[in-house]
This record gives C-alpha cells, sequence and structure tokens, in this order.
C-alpha cells in the first residue's frame, strides 16, 4: 500500500540548514530531496543530533531553513510570510510532539478546541467532544494537563491534532516520553486515525516498533538523509 | 568561596535580565520614602535648630491688651531682654492706592534672636540690619514695593500719619511662614504706633513681649508667668514655636508619607512576585547542587548573601534617587517652613538603607529560603520540591517589616499601624472587588469565542496573578484620581458654591461714628449699601462657673478659641446662610437678655450644650449668656458669619467695632482709595486674594502629592513587569503552540493586547469607584460640600488604565511575539 503516486502532497527539494557556531558553519541538514505522497505513512529515523527536529520544523514552516523548497499541496511554503505559514499549518497540519505541549492553563477539552477556534470553524464544541470521545478521553475533558497521567496528555494531543483534519500530521518521538505498553496504545491510535481520516502521517522516531509500522522509512545522520527500502 | 560564587552566579542571573524587576522595585519603594524622608528630616531640622530665629526671642508673650508693668518688672529683674510688640492688619495708601498689610511695630531691642535681613533695592542680596528703625521710617516687604509702585525714601500713609520707607524686608525673626500669613508686613518702631491713631477700642490688636536671655532665667520667667495664669496671655518658647507651621508640615508629612507608603506596598508585591519566579527558577539548579553534595545551610548561605548584596546596592541607588527626588518637594513646599532648609543629615540615609533591605528579606527571603529544602531526588522526578510557601507567608512577613518600617518613621506606634491597617484594608477592599468582578468573567468564560476576548479568559485562568495586577494599578489610578477630585472638582465645586455678586472684599475696624459716614460714601460712589454688623471681641473665660483655661482642653481647636478674643455680633433674627440645629431663637419680647447663640463647632470643641452659661471678658469688663440656641454656618458663603451671636441689648455699652462685607466690581476700585483715604483706620481684606493664596497651596500641597504618587504608579508598574515576568515562561509556550496550531501573530497580538487592555480597564474601573467613594466621603465628612458624580473622572480612569496598561504590557511582552515558536518548543523540551 503506497498511497496513490500520482498525487505528491509534500515535496522537498534541495533543502539545506546551516548554523554558525564558534567553530565556523554548522551543517544541520544537507541536501534532502524527497516527495511523500496522500495517505502514506513515514518514518524518519536516526540517532539524536542528527537533524530529524530540524528537518520536521522546517517541514512545518517553524523554522527557515538556509536554502532549498518545500511545497506542500503545489505552494512553497517559504514563499509566504510567517503568518501565510501559520495559516497554512491551522489548515492542513497536525503535530504531536514528544512532550505533548498541551496548554497548562486549559482543559482537555479547551486544548482540543483551541485550533477549531484559531481557524474559526463552527461546532468547535461538539467537534472536540466527538475527537477527544474518539481517544477515548471525553469524560476527562474538563481536566488540566496536570491531571492527566503522560499517555492520557499525549491521547489529547493527538486529539488536539486531528481535531481540524488535518492533511497531514507531523509526529516528533510521540512514543517518546512513554513507557512501552502506554507507547505500543498511542502508535495504535495513531495509525487507526491516519486510517481513517486518509491522513498523511510523517513521523520522526528513535522507534524501530513504530518506524515498521510505517510504509516508507527514511534514515537521517549527519543531516544527509536516505530511504531505506521496506523490511530493511 | 561562599562570597565568591554568589558574586558569579549573582552576575550570572542579572546578565540574564531576570533580577531586573526586583532590583528596579527595591529603587523606586527607597526612592519614594527616602524622597519624603529627605525633605521631612530637612524642615524639621530647620524648625528645630532655627526655633528661636524663628520666634525672634527665647520666649514670647501674646495677648490682646497691653502687658501689665509686672511683665516688664519681672524680666528686668531676671536679667533678661524685652521687646515691645503690637501687630495687626492696617491699610497702606501710597500713589493713590491702597493695600492691606499686617503691621509688626517693635521697639529698638528687636529682634531679640537672629537678625533682620533688610536690601535696598529689590531682589538684591540682602544685609544685615545693623541700626533699628527711626521713628517716622519703616521697613516693608517685597510685594508693597510692587504693587503699589514704591521706591526706597518714598512716603506711605499709615492710619493718620506718613513714614518713610527705609529698606525693603527679606528676612524677618518670628515672622509667620508664607502659608498663613497672605498681607505683606510692615514693620515700624513702636512709639509710633499711636501718632497713626490706629488702636481704637475693640480694634483687632495683638500685644507681644519678646523675652531673651540665659537659660535658667528663660525658664524662671516662663514659670512665673505660667503661674500668674492670666487668662488672655499665651505663653509661646521655643519648643511650641511655630504650631501652626508644625500641625500643617505634620499633614503635610502624612500624606506624603502614605504615599510612599502605597509605593512601597506596591514594590513589596512586585519583590514578592519576583522572588518567587526567581525561585522557581533555581529548583532545578539547586537540586543539582544538592545532588553533587551542597549543604543546606550552604544554599541558605548562598542565596542570603545574594539578596544582601542586591538590596544593599538597590537601596543605596534608591537613597541617590530619592536625594535627587527631594529637591522637588522642597521646590514645590520649602517655603512653607518660610526659613532655609539645612543640609539633610545621616537619618534618611540609613532609614532609605534599612527600608530597602527590610521589604527585600520581608517578602523575598522566605520563598528564596525555601530553595535549601529542595530534594536532591528532584533531579530524577521533576515534580518533587515544586514551590509550596504560599504567597501568603511571604506577604506576611512583608506586610510585618512595612509595619515595623511606617512604625519607626511615624515615630508612633499607633499612628503606624493605623497606616498600615488603613492601607491593607483598602488593598483587601480592592482585592475583593477585583476578585468579583474576575469571578463575574469567569462564569461567561467560554462565551468568548473570539480572539480579542481570549485576554479575558487568559486573565480568568491566572486569577491569583491578574488579581495582584488588577489591584496594584487600581491603587495608583485611585491615588491619582482622587488627587484629582479634590484638588479640582472640589474646588471648582466649592467656588461654583459662592455667586457672582457675593462679597468680594470685606472692610473691618469701623468705629461705631464712621458707620453712618461711610454709609453715605456707598451711597454717592452707587454701590449698593451693604449691612454692617456690630463685632465686640471678647474672650471666653467661664463655662457654668468654671474656669475656661485652654490647659484644661486637649482639644487644639478649643484652646486656640480659648486663648484669643472671638467676634460676637448681635442680631434679632436668624442671619441669612444660618440654620439653627438646636434650642429656638430669642423672642424680642422676653424681658432677659442673656441669651447667646453659638455655632456648632464652638459647641462641640468647648463641650457646650443648650442650658450652659458663658461668662465673657470684654477689656476689664464681662457678661453672661446662656446657650439658647445652636447654629450652623456655611463658611463658604462668604457673608459675615459669627460665632456667637447675642441678643440684641447684652452687649451694649461694650467697646465695639462694625464690619461690612460687600461687592465691588473691579472698575469701581478707586472707592477703596476714597475709602482709606477718608477713613485710614478701617481695613479692607480682599477675599479674592484670600481665595487665590487658598488655591494656591492647595495646588502646591497636592502638587506634591501627585508627585509622590508617581512613585506609587512607578512601583504599579513594576507590578505588572513582575506579573508579566512571572507568567512569562507560559505565555512564551502558550504562543509557541498556538503558532504551530495555526494562530497568526495578529491573533496573538489581539489576545495579549486585549488581556492587557481589560486588565487596565479593571483596575480603572476598581480604581474609578473606589476613588469616587473616598473623595465623596471627604467631600462630605471633611470639606462639608455634597458629593457630585463625575463622568469626566470615571472615562479617564478607565483610559489611564487601559492605554497605560497595555502600553506597558505590551512592551514588556515584546519577547514572546518574537521569539520563533521552534526556539521555545525545542528549550521545553530541553526541559522536560
Amino acid at each position: 500500500m503506497t498511497g496513490t503516486k500520482s498525487n505528491p502532497l509534500l515535496i522537498v527539494n534541495n533543502l539545506n540548514k546551516k548554523v554558525a557556531s564558534p567553530t565556523g558553519a554548522l551543517v544541520l541538514l544537507a541536501d534532502i530531496n524527497f516527495t511523500i505522497y496522500s495517505s502514506e505513512s513515514v518514518a524518519i529515523i536516526g540517532p539524536s543530533g542528527a537533524g530529524k527536529s530540524t528537518l520536521l520544523g522546517i517541514l512545518a514552516g517553524l523554522d527557515l531553513p538556509s536554502n532549498g523548497e518545500v511545497i506542500l499541496e503545489d505552494e512553497n511554503i517559504f514563499n509566504m510570510d510567517e503568518d501565510g505559514r501559520a495559516q497554512l499549518r491551522g489548515r492542513m497540519i497536525g503535530f504531536v510532539f514528544q512532550s505533548f505541549q498541551l496548554l497548562p492553563s486549559l482543559t482537555a477539552l479547551e486544548n482540543v478546541m483551541l485550533p477549531l477556534e484559531l481557524l474559526a470553524l463552527p461546532d468547535q464544541q461538539e467537534t472536540a467532544k466527538h475527537v477527544l470521545d474518539r481517544v477515548g478521553l471525553l469524560d476527562r475533558a474538563g481536566h488540566y494537563p496536570r491531571q492527566l497521567s503522560g499517555g492520557e496528555q499525549q491521547r489529547v494531543a493527538i486529539a488536539r491534532a486531528f481535531a481540524v483534519k488535518p492533511k497531514i500530521l507531523l509526529a516528533d518521538e510521540p512514543t517518546g516520553n512513554l513507557d512501552k505498553k502506554t507507547g505500543e496504545k498511542i502508535i495504535e491510535l495513531l495509525f487507526s486515525l491516519n486510517e481513517e481520516e486518509s491522513t498523511t502521517l510523517l513521523l520522526v522516531t528513535h522507534d524501530t516498533y513504530l518506524a515498521d509500522r510505517c510504509q516508507r522509512q527514511f534514515h537521517i545522520d549527519g543531516g544527509r538523509l536516505t530511504e531505506l527500502n521496506h523490511g530493511n | 568561596m561562599v562570597t565568591k560564587l554568589a558574586i558569579s552566579q549573582l552576575l550570572r542571573e542579572w546578565r540574564s535580565g531576570e533580577l531586573q524587576v526586583l532590583f528596579l522595585s527595591i529603587i523606586i519603594a527607597v526612592a519614594a520614602i527616602s524622597s519624603v524622608s529627605f525633605f521631612t528630616d530637612r524642615v524639621n531640622q530647620a524648625l528645630l535648630l532655627q526655633a528661636n530665629e524663628l520666634l525672634g526671642a527665647d520666649v514670647v508673650l501674646k495677648g490682646d491688651r497691653e502687658f501689665s508693668e509686672f511683665y516688664h518688672e519681672q524680666a528686668d529683674k531676671l536679667g533678661l531682654k524685652t521687646v515691645r510688640q503690637v501687630t495687626f492688619p492696617t491699610m497702606v495708601l501710597a500713589n493713590d492706592q491702597n493695600q492691606m498689610v499686617w503691621l509688626n511695630a517693635v521697639d529698638e531691642n528687636f529682634p531679640l534672636r537672629g537678625n533682620v535681613g533688610i536690601t535696598h533695592e529689590l531682589f538684591k542680596p540682602e544685609q544685615k540690619a545693623e541700626k533699628f528703625l527711626e521713628p517716622g521710617k519703616v521697613w516693608v516687604e517685597p510685594a508693597i514695593i510692587s504693587s503699589l509702585g514704591l521706591n526706597i525714601g518714598d512716603t506711605i500713609q499709615l492710619g493718620m500719619k506718613e513714614f518713610v520707607i527705609d529698606a525693603i524686608i527679606t528676612t524677618e525673626p518670628g515672622r509667620a511662614g508664607g502659608f498663613f500669613n497672605i498681607a505683606p508686613r510692615v514693620i515700624m518702631n513702636v512709639n509710633d504706633v499711636a501718632a497713626t491713631q490706629l488702636i481704637q477700642p475693640g480694634s483687632r490688636v495683638r500685644y507681644g513681649l519678646l523675652v531673651a536671655g540665659d537659660d535658667n532665667a528663660v525658664q524662671t520667667f516662663r514659670d512665673i508667668a505660667k503661674e500668674k495664669n492670666d487668662e488672655d496671655i499665651l505663653v509661646q518658647g521655643v519648643q511650641d514655636a511655630r504650631p501652626d507651621i508644625r500641625a500643617a508640615l505634620t499633614r503635610a508629612e502624612q500624606f506624603l508619607g502614605l504615599a510612599a507608603l502605597t509605593s512601597l506596598m506596591l514594590s513589596g508585591v512586585a519583590v514578592a512576585l519576583s522572588a518567587r519566579r526567581f525561585t522557581q527558577r533555581h529548583l532545578d539548579q539547586c537540586a543539582i547542587m544538592r545532588c553533587v553534595g551542597a549543604t543546606q545551610s550552604l544554599i541558605s548561605q548562598l542565596y542570603l548573601f545574594q539578596m544582601f548584596i542586591l538590596g544593599f546596592v538597590a537601596s543605596l541607588i534608591g537613597v541617590i534617587a530619592g536625594y535627587f527626588a527631594h529637591e522637588v518637594l522642597v521646590e514645590l513646599l520649602g517655603s512653607i517652613a518660610g526659613v532655609e532648609l539645612p543640609a539633610a543629615g545621616i537619618k534618611p540615609i540609613v532609614f532609605g538603607l534599612v527600608t530597602g533591605i527590610a521589604i527585600l528579606i520581608g517578602f523575598a527571603l522566605p520563598p528564596v529560603m525555601a530553595l535549601k529544602k529542595v530534594p536532591a531526588l528532584r533531579v530524577l522526578k521533576r515534580d518533587l520540591g515544586d514551590m509550596n510557601t504560599s504567597n501568603i507567608v511571604s506577604y506576611v512577613y512583608g506586610i510585618g517589616a512595612l509595619m515595623l518600617i511606617m512604625i519607626w518613621q511615624a515615630g508612633d506606634l499607633k499612628i503606624g499601624l493605623y497606616m498600615v491597617l488603613g492601607a491593607l484594608l483598602a488593598i483587601m477592599l480592592l482585592g475583593l472587588c477585583g476578585f468579583g468582578l474576575l469571578t463575574l468573567i469567569g462564569l461567561f468564560k467560554n462565551k468568548f469565542r473570539n480572539a480579542w476576548f481570549y485576554g479575558l479568559r487568559n486573565l480568568v485562568r491566572r486569577p491569583a496573578t491578574s488579581l495582584v495586577q488588577i489591584v496594584a494599578f487600581g491603587v495608583g489610578i485611585m491615588a491619582l484620581l482622587i488627587l484629582t477630585l479634590i484638588r479640582g472638582d472640589l474646588l471648582t465645586q466649592w467656588q461654583q458654591s459662592i455667586p457672582y455678586d457675593a462679597p468680594n472684599r470685606f472692610v473691618i475696624n469701623i468705629h461705631p461714628d464712621q458707620v453712618e459716614d461711610i454709609q453715605s460714601l456707598f451711597r454717592k460712589s452707587n454701590i449698593e449699601l451693604p449691612e454692617f454688623y456690630p463685632m465686640v471681641r471678647a474672650r471666653v473665660v467661664e463655662i457654668n462657673g468654671q474656669k475656661a483655661s485652654p490647659d484644661n482642653f486637649e482639644d487644639s481647636q478649643a484652646k486656640q478659641m480659648l486663648s484669643r478674643e472671638l467676634n460676637l455680633s448681635w442680631a434679632l433674627q436668624v442671619a441669612e446662610k444660618n440654620e439653627l440645629i438646636d434650642g429656638k431663637w430669642w423672642d424680642a419680647e422676653d424681658p432677659n437678655l442673656e441669651y447667646i447663640s453659638i455655632e456648632e463647632s464652638v459647641a462641640k470643641h468647648l463641650n457646650l450644650s443648650l442650658g450652659d452659661v458663658v461668662r465673657f471678658k470684654v477689656a476689664d469688663q464681662d457678661f453672661r449668656g446662656e446657650v439658647s440656641s445652636i447654629r450652623k454656618v456655611d463658611w463658604g458663603s462668604f457673608r459675615a458669619n459669627f460665632y456667637v451671636l447675642a441678643k440684641p441689648g447684652l452687649l451694649e455699652g461694650f467697646p465695639a467695632t462694625y464690619m461690612s462685607p460687600f461687592f465691588l466690581d473691579e472698575s469701581q476700585a478707586s472707592f477703596l482709595n476714597n475709602l482709606v483715604k477718608q477713613f485710614p483706620n478701617v481695613t479692607v481684606i480682599d477675599v479674592a486674594t484670600v481665595l487665590s493664596h487658598a488655591r494656591n497651596i492647595i495646588r502646591q500641597v497636592s502638587l506634591a502629592v501627585e508627585y509622590v504618587f508617581l512613585f506609587t504608579l512607578m512601583a504599579g508598574v513594576m507590578v505588572l513587569f513582575a506579573g508579566i515576568q512571572s507568567t512569562h515562561d507560559e505565555r512564551m509556550l502558550e504562543n509557541a503552540i498556538v503558532r504551530t496550531l495555526g494562530g497568526r501573530k495578529k491573533q496573538m497580538l489581539q489576545t495579549l493586547l486585549s488581556e492587557f487592555l481589560f486588565l487596565g480597564f479593571l483596575a480603572g474601573l476598581i480604581g474609578a469607584i473606589f476613588a469616587t467613594i473616598i473623595a465623596a466621603v471627604i467631600s462630605h465628612y471633611i470639606l462639608q460640600m455634597p458629593a457630585s458624580f463625575n463622568t469626566s473622572l470615571w472615562l479617564y480612569g478607565l483610559f489611564v488604565g487601559a492605554a497605560g496598561v497595555s502600553a506597558m504590557g505590551m512592551w514588556g511582552s515584546k519577547k514572546v511575539l518574537s521569539q520563533p515558536p521552534l526556539v521555545t518548543l525545542k528549550k521545553v523540551s530541553l526541559t522536560n
């Protein structure tokens, strides 16, 4: 199952990222090229400091590359200004982080409603409740993040990511802060939602079990990206 | 080792920019308190050091009659020097113009202490008057020279005699300060007084006997004078010199002290908030230090030392800033003392330093010291050892420190406690009101879906921080609004209550046989004939058969009433603008004449009620009257009002003068010249001058208080910054997540702006509510005027609050908006 090859969602061309350091320019990403098609699930694996999170941040338009382009649904996101990219993110990209990144002063329900509010979508509360129900946390809707376990917080984060029905979901080590059993549950949830909503899934992970569940795998090291053949 | 480590850590902290709010808050608190302290210290020193000069003698006897030979003999016997003095207001005529002046006629021994400073040309340096005035010459103050267009050597007329101006007065020992004496002064040789014929029976004249010499002899003289206990003689020593100025200064000090205290309290809150953040940011560091072997005592020493250095340096800068700031107070209020102020002493410096360190210790030390209790295990379990020192606890220590500071400054336990408790009560009420508003908003928070209302929701999400900020700003705005109300509004109200044609001049000291002639002068000049009121000056000497001595009363007003003559008049009917509040008006048919009607403040201060019998003394005669009614008098009406009215007939035979209030259009000014020329003994008081003098005093004092409240406002800004700082990390994270989820910069900007707008709006609202209530209380109970509702004041409060807070808030949150979201998220991931 490789998705519809004729329908590329994300195209990355000649992407480079360098930063200045006391010892000269430090290369974080070197000449990265790849294409991801709709509804695919893709894993990027690699050791710490390889540039995984930097790549994910640039793909989401949270950071700028030194050069190169990222084309999301036929639009080069770096031709837009910061607000344009923010709107694009709101419309098309969902995010799941290793450290959940829920707002501590909002309840679970309010956290899920936040992206809906930012886009001024209708029926915010109903939609948020529906997604919370889907991740099995409707009964915890009024709880604050500090009152939830790590697994529950990540489920709220996943609900928040799926609430706006994104075209692509970017996940940065989604199981990194969870124990094995909880991690597996989260993975199940991610993939089943991915299937139900036909969302493209791009995740960065150390977890080989998680990577194996994906249709395609890339390996990154020293800022260079290579695609692995399935089964490698 | 501890010192080196503490200093290097402190410098690192400083570079991170996290200590600035803590540091600035202490500077502001210390600058506020020490500016007031420098000012009052210098004025008090002036009053203490120059008391004899202020008095012009070592002891002064004052009375309404000439002193009997007894006093002169006693002084001679004790080898003391004396000066005879006669003072009274009168009119001076020159160049066809007239002016009311205060005449000070003294003999050649004047002054016994200090020197008379004179000059022979306006605004030239003063020189000591080496020789006393020859008969026929006078010294005058600059105002007389400039307003009447005179020069040295010109002639002026006082009563029936002409005088040559010998010099211009620049310093006059014993002159009351610029605060109370409006009329410019003339010094004359006492031997010339008789020739002026200005003193008539019933004239408003004060006699003085200035005495100076050896300390023991002066004390003996005082004792003799006290023992003689003449009821109409007031003995004033160096220690009780200038009670008027002392009272005014004490009030000014209290006002300024209260304003400074408010800044101190707000700074305390800012310090507490900053210290809390300091502590939270150091939890991990402490856990790691504990992990690698630091003992609890090492950690305590480290932070104690850091706090001390921080407090000391900030306080030192605060004291220096306070010194420069107090110069403005001297500029605004220095003239009250009427003397050159000596250099500042050491006390305000010590006071400032102790204050700064005390608020830091009071508000910051409890949370910072809690750091030593952070368990080493926190390195593994991050939720261990989270801040559990509640804000309440740190405020209790801080409030304790504040109380001690106030008690020290007030020099009085009771006043210090009252001030702190009063301020706390006000803050608590403001807090309650703020809490109510936040709760109300909380009920509707889910209804707010627009980005403009996210700010409102954010306020409710952080109720404790929001409340502290609302209260801090509310207090600052309230203080400024109250001052605006009292200064502007009430003064305008008062002036508006005086009708256009209300009397603007009072003519006093009219001899009974001049009344008809003066009335015909009025008619000839086409000026509406005013009422003429008889006036007898009498002293209360007995109440219900008991001697009424100033010493028997605690009340300072009562002491004043008993130590000088009161103006008495008589009337057949209740006077206009007078209202009977008790008893009944006299019946003309009743043959008994011995009735008096008294004004309510006289009844209150002298504890008089209906049926009490009061004995009065007029020169050597006396009479009695029974209190048959008590009146309320509208003093703001500028009519002729009297403390005591007698039934017609009771005062017959006593020396009386007449007074008449009248309205004079500015175009008829020449009438005054004719009046004074024909009747040199009469005195014309210009009400407009009195009013403008009162206005100036109010303006000066309120400017000074407003000036000190600027510190309060600055302290309020610090609380806002401390509040922003304390939620800074949370805001950064919130911004990063919202941006990641697709929030636009404009939305973030709207949310932040609306949060600060609502914060300022709520503070402005609460400030305006309390300012209106307090100002209404002041106008009703103190100024005794109807309170008015001022809409523009509310708008002003709301605008100042919303605009000020949002401008500062946005400035303080620049980094929240400018830092790229990925940077924030990475930082958070690193710390998690």
